[in-house]
């Protein structure tokens, strides 16, 4: 039972490390190449749906993680780490189209919090 | 784009008129034929272009839904005032439009609900629309566009040629769909699905059973929902999602024409029961 417990809490956290290290670069060429290029459709269009696969495996991965440190008992982690896979769409509540350099700049942030956080608790983890 | 795509056909003395609304990312071209034909069975008609429609593609990112909804109970109220019946009607994004207005305006003499678009559940609506909330309540909406693809709403091959041909060059629709404008739209269609037992004014929905964007989920909704008590219900069997402009528009505008004037008729045939 534990070892299938590691192997989810390893399992997430890859989900995120990888999510996270792939959508942060995604962003901010995203967001260079929007600024330069509005009418790049086709680019946008698969920019835009390989993004949505890494924010859903972002997403995943972090739910499974919170789900699996509540179970264990460490619940500060567990709380925290459900702030993250909410920050997108609270991002995207306040987004306007006049403002999307400025909260693309606020989500690049987020995710790069998220990424601290994780390998916060990956060094602790290993540390012990 | 421009902003002269705007058209009213207007007759001397004439007391009823049809407010028409196009589609999202359209323009007032994709309804001058059904215009045309209703111009001809003597009402006035107008058609303007929606907010951050008609001008640069960008603008059209910009505009919110609440947008759309006040400029359209404006343009209703301002013929509401010069006209003794008026009526609404529109397609796609334009039939949520009409709907909201015959919704808040009880007034309304009848509504014209062509391809009503509550739901995007049509057969070129790509396989990872799974996606869509994550695309549409994040930032990812400002860089998404929904490209268009074949058939273009158009059964019609021929038709279809010089629509894509004319979208390509953006000059009387956009050749895509902004993730941020479906964003205003769903938020509309969940406030027209809200409000749809307000309907109480006679409405007329036709729809493509192979609509190519939005299934006939929306068109059931609609029928289903509103509190009309004269309703009805056409699926039109050889037509994708522009059914004002694919092979049966003919039968579309006669069918238009036809409900109106039962209506208008109706209209008349009351008051003169009331004066008299």
């Amino acid at each position: 039972m534990m070892s299938v417990i590691k192997n989810i809490e390893i399992l997430s956290l890859l989900m995120i490390l990888v999510s996270n290290s792939l959508l942060i670069p995604g962003f901010l060429c995203g967001n260079i190449v929007l600024r330069k290029n509005e009418n790049a459709i086709k680019f946008f269009a698969i920019f835009s749906v390989i993004m949505s696969f890494l924010m859903l495996l972002y997403i995943a991965g972090f739910f499974v993680f919170a789900a699996e440190s509540i179970l264990t008992g460490k619940f500060t982690a567990g709380v925290i780490s459900l702030t993250f896979p909410a920050s997108p769409f609270v991002i995207g509540y306040f987004a306007s189209y006049e403002k999307v350099n400025r909260y693309t700049v606020i989500q690049i942030f987020t995710l790069i919090l998220s990424l601290l956080f994780i390998t916060g608790y990956i060094q602790k983890g290993l540390s012990l | 784009m421009s902003r002269e795509l705007d058209f009213k056909f207007k007759h001397e003395n004439c007391k009823r008129a049809v407010l028409l609304f196009h589609g999202m990312t359209g323009s007032p071209f994709e309804m001058k034929k059904l215009g045309r034909a209703l111009y001809n069975a003597d009402f006035d008609v107008y058609c303007s272009c929606l907010p951050g429609h008609g001008t640069s593609p960008v603008n059209i990112k910009e505009v919110k839904w609440t947008d759309w909804y006040e400029d359209s109970m404006t343009r209703y109220i301002e013929l509401k005032n010069s006209y003794d019946e008026v009526y609404t009607g529109g397609l796609c994004l334009g039939a949520v439009i009409a709907l909201c207005i015959a919704a808040k305006y009880s007034e309304v003499n009848g509504v014209l609900a062509l391809s009503t678009t509550l739901y995007l559940d049509g057969t070129t609506i790509p396989w990872y629309n799974f996606l869509m909330p994550l695309g549409v309540h994040t930032i990812l909406r400002y860089y998404y566009s929904f490209p268009e693809r074949e058939p273009y709403g158009l059964k019609n091959e021929v038709l279809r040629k010089k629509i894509a041909a004319l979208q390509r060059k953006n000059t009387v629709a956009l050749d895509n769909y902004p993730m941020s404008c479906i964003y205003e739209l769903l938020k509309m269609s969940r406030f027209a699905r809200q409000n749809m037992r307000k309907v109480t004014s006679p409405v007329l929905i036709m729809h493509a059973r192979e609509d190519d964007l939005t299934g006939t989920r929306s068109a059931d909704f609609v029928y289903n929902h509103i509190s009309s008590k004269i309703k009805e219900y056409i699926k039109l069997e050889n037509s994708y999602h522009l059914i004002v402009m694919d092979n049966e528009r003919d039968f579309v505008f006669e069918k238009s024409i036809e409900f109106l004037n039962c209506l208008s008729k109706y209209t008349k045939n009351l008051k003169t029961e009331q004066s008299a």
